[in-house]
């Protein structure tokens, strides 16, 4: 095959597939405005890797999956709102401080992720744009 | 170069036009309002600004999923988005984070509740 032709196929697969790239929000912490750092390594998938550093420095690690959004909305605050247009998931992250994180996050269908929200063990809330 | 003007009417056409959309925050328990910007009320994501009823400057970006919505019975697709909800978070003064959840029509007309960091709420009309 001709390698110019080759190279333009291989770019082209790339703009009309999409970027696989991982996808960042500040997490602001609503109890003392702090902001903390969410990355979520494969966003359109349903399930994947995130991490994360909380203002403290303590680097922080997990998992997400897709559930129910009726179950997202259960774990969520009022304004925090989940549809039955969008897809919700939920991770968990362990920060070396020892803080757990649990997550709830919107998205459409087979795009990255819009919006979401986190509280840890001692009762503090996150919340996050992407 | 007879091309240019045409090509440039034809651009800002296909890119379509950013509109705004103005509205109020309503303090909660005072009688007194701030406002509030989108930047791009049609867009999915954007950016938001708002000064408080206290004067205090905020920006930040806001993020939407569909909620009520048209499926393509073909594809099982959604075909429209009737509404949206959404969240906004904006940064006010230091340490001071306002946050947002509403609900938008296709228009970019809505509503919603918001609460900061020092225990503040307020009501959201767009």
């Amino acid at each position: 095959m001709n390698p110019k032709i080759l190279y333009l196929a291989l770019i082209g697969s790339v703009l009309l597939g999409g970027c696989a790239c991982a996808q960042q929000a500040k997490l602001y912490n609503m109890k003392d405005g702090s902001a903390s750092m969410l990355v979520v390594d494969t966003p359109g998938a349903s399930a994947g890797a995130v991490s994360g550093k909380l203002a403290s420095g303590a680097e922080c690690h997990g998992s997400f999956s897709t559930i129910d959004s009726v179950n997202a909305q259960k774990l969520s605050s009022a304004e925090v709102m989940f549809t039955e247009g969008a897809v919700a998931s939920v991770a968990v992250l362990s920060c070396e401080s020892g803080t757990v994180l649990r997550c709830t996050m919107a998205r459409r269908g087979g795009e990255s992720f819009s919006y979401g929200e986190c509280h840890d063990q001692g009762g503090a809330e996150y919340s996050m744009v992407f | 170069m007879k091309y240019l003007i045409p090509l440039l009417a034809l651009g800002a056409l296909s890119s379509g036009c950013a509109s705004a959309r103005e509205g109020y925050l309503y303090d909660s328990k005072a009688p007194r309002k701030g406002s509030v910007v989108f930047e791009d009320a049609a867009a999915k994501r954007g950016h938001v600004v708002a000064v408080l009823a206290d004067g205090e400057r905020c920006a930040g970006s806001f993020n939407t999923v569909p909620a009520i919505v048209q499926m393509d019975e073909e594809t099982g697709q959604i075909a429209r988005e009737e509404s949206q909800t959404g969240l906004a978070i904006l940064e006010c003064a230091p340490k001071h984070i306002v946050r947002c959840g509403f609900q938008r029509d296709h228009a970019g007309a809505g509503y919603g509740h918001c609460s900061d960091n020092n225990g503040r709420n307020f009501d959201l009309y767009f």
